[in-house]
């Protein structure tokens, strides 16, 4: 836990080897049902996969339930359940207001900004990717190559993150060491995914997310009636010891030094509609009418898994209380306090549901980078000319080769976790946010614009990540590196916009024109401009 | 002063009133979000496949 100039940096804990011994073979049982089930899903999957639509985008037909609980299942990782509850283990309850009290209200935004505009993109465009989406609405090749960029660099850095928590997580479970449940996970994980494409990871998503919900719930009835602490006792035991635990204090930094790290947090919350394994879901849906209950689902789903962090406030009642030993590092509170309160049966079944959790963002990320290199830059940027066939073959084969590359990254720098993770999500919200979100509901967006605040939102979170890690780089104001990169890729997306007027509205074809003016909860395509339902879709390009 | 559920402090009123809100807005748009025609399969695209004129 990093601790700068008197702010405590949240976040930062995930990633450390947790410390807990632990063995059950009710866990190895669970594990094993549960990678059968997923080889199983891959396979059943792998029968549908016929053209790159099918192998990217689940061919368009998914329902709500799906749809809505991969969206949870690919945001809500490893570290939203074993991180976050550590950090709120140290921080106090202010944290998991700040980060479970605001991401739902980002789930809403991103289905009320990009959910109806997104699928009906997918219709008249076939766009099947975010550069694909950043492509058509400024229709300039280098916006597709920025995207392409930020999906793969993106993609990456959170794919090492989940496979090195895959590793310490499955080497609590099983009886063998963190590389050892690395080869394993991958083999798991992707097989599916290579086999399956994107249907095996939304189906596979929807169970994940199942599994997590229920686990949320066991988690907090054992923590609740086992800890022998009792409600009352918890908030009585914290009070007397450590009051600040209840109370607002800006994560704990003194006066103004904490805005920057608070804002920080509010904008990562803020930018889900940034993150393309969320908003690429909506290309899925079979229909736009299904979006309907989307956001209620999703945020719902992810309020179930806050009933992990319950564990928090619990076992640090009962560190005072000297009846748990100190867990050490912070990211073994829930491991620990599941070992100490709840049956073996249910200890088991939430671990096995933290690997759920990792595999499900993992399998989205998998997809989200082969599309990258081979639908963004050899189909569409390169014009190279595939069959069908080819399209899935080469899918699988760039699926393959990230799936290694991300291993070998996280098995030699297993400590990277926090870092890898927390850049790929801050270059996809200084990328994506303001180029898809903001984009499709802003006229005056243009090239120009997304260039410079792409450009420099990307190369900045690089900087400021890597470099607050490696050079020791320290921000005022307890500001987040990738979150202070975003608000400036915003800034200069919509400075140069207004300075700038290449592919504004006025120089968009007719098929986008009624993308953008699609109302984001009513109205149809043909009633804004009339041109999807006339002959402008056949003389777009 | 006690607050919700014995704590000491409004955390438990700022996390169920961000929550309410969130359900009043999520259940809002769901009432109010109307679907569209699937435009790929309509008849006034004259038979034309967008996937096939795009790009």
């Amino acid at each position: 836990m990093s601790v700068n100039a008197g702010v405590l940096i949240p976040l930062q804990t995930w990633g450390d080897d947790l410390g807990v011994d632990y063995y059950s073979e009710t866990a190895v049982i669970f594990f094993a049902v549960f990678a059968v089930l997923m080889v199983g899903i891959g396979i059943l999957a792998s029968r549908y996969q016929t053209n790159q639509e099918e192998y990217f985008v689940a061919g368009r037909r998914s329902g709500v339930l799906v749809v809505a609980l991969a969206v949870f299942a690919s945001i809500q990782s490893g570290w939203g359940m074993i991180g976050v509850t550590g950090t709120g283990y140290l921080v106090g309850l202010e944290y998991f207001i700040l980060v479970g009290g605001l991401i739902i209200f980002g789930f809403t935004a991103s289905y009320w900004l990009l959910g109806r505009k997104m699928r009906v993109l997918g219709d008249v465009r076939n766009a099947i990717t975010a550069p694909d989406a950043m492509y058509y609405r400024f229709q300039d090749e280098r916006v597709r190559l920025l995207g392409a960029a930020s999906v793969l660099l993106g993609s990456m850095g959170y794919l090492a993150a989940q496979y090195a928590a895959l590793g310490i997580v499955g080497s609590l479970i099983l009886p063998i060491s963190f590389f050892q449940a690395l080869v394993i996970g991958l083999v798991v994980v992707g097989f599916y995914t290579v086999i399956g494409g994107m249907l095996a990871a939304i189906w596979s998503d929807a169970i994940q997310g199942a599994i997590m919900v229920l686990g949320g719930v066991l988690t907090a009835y054992y923590v609740v009636t086992n800890s022998g602490v009792g409600w009352n006792g918890m908030i009585e035991t914290i009070q007397a010891e450590n009051p600040a635990y209840f109370e607002f204090t800006l994560l704990g930094g003194d006066g103004l030094m904490a805005i920057g790290l608070v804002i920080s947090v509010i904008v990562i919350q803020a930018t889900v509609a940034g993150q393309p394994h969320a908003i690429t879901k909506f290309y899925m849906v079979r229909d736009v009418s299904v979006l309907k209950w989307g956001a209620l689902i999703t945020g719902s789903a992810y309020l179930a898994t806050a009933m992990y962090w319950l564990a928090a406030p619990f076992l640090r009642a009962a560190v005072i209380g000297g009846t748990v030993a100190d867990p050490g590092n912070p990211d073994a509170t829930l491991p620990l306090a599941l070992i100490q309160w709840a049956p073996d049966v249910v200890v088991a079944f939430v671990l096995t549901a933290v690997m759920a959790a990792i595999m499900s963002t993992s399998n989205a990320f998998l997809n989200m980078g082969a599309s990258a290199v081979v639908h963004d830059y050899f189909i569409e940027h390169r014009n190279v000319d595939l069959t069908q066939e080819q399209e899935v073959h080469w899918g699988r084969l760039i699926t393959a080769a990230l799936l290694i590359a991300a291993g070998v990254i996280a098995a030699t720098f297993p400590g990277l976790i926090f870092v890898l993770g927390a850049a790929g999500w801050a270059i996809f919200a200084a990328v994506i946010f303001p180029c898809i979100a903001i984009a499709y509901n802003w006229r005056g967006a243009t090239a120009e614009g997304a260039l410079a605040g792409g450009g420099a939102g990307l190369a900045l979170t690089i900087l400021l990540a890597y470099g607050g890690e490696y050079a020791g780089v320290e921000l005022p104001l307890g500001f987040l590196g990738g979150q202070l990169a975003t608000i400036v890729a915003v800034v200069v997306f919509v400075g140069v916009s207004l300075v700038t007027s290449t592919s504004d509205y006025h120089d968009l074809d007719e098929g986008i024109k009624a993308v953008m003016d699609l109302g984001r909860i009513k109205g149809s395509p043909e009633e804004s401009t009339g041109v999807v339902t006339g002959d402008g879709t056949g003389t777009d390009d | 002063m006690s607050y919700l559920l014995g704590f000491p402090t409004p955390v438990v009123e700022v996390f169920l009133s961000l929550v309410v809100l969130f359900l009043v807005v999520s259940v809002y748009l769901g009432t109010q979000l109307e679907g569209t025609e699937t435009v790929r399969e309509r008849d006034s695209l004259g038979g034309i496949d967008p996937s096939e004129v795009n790009d």
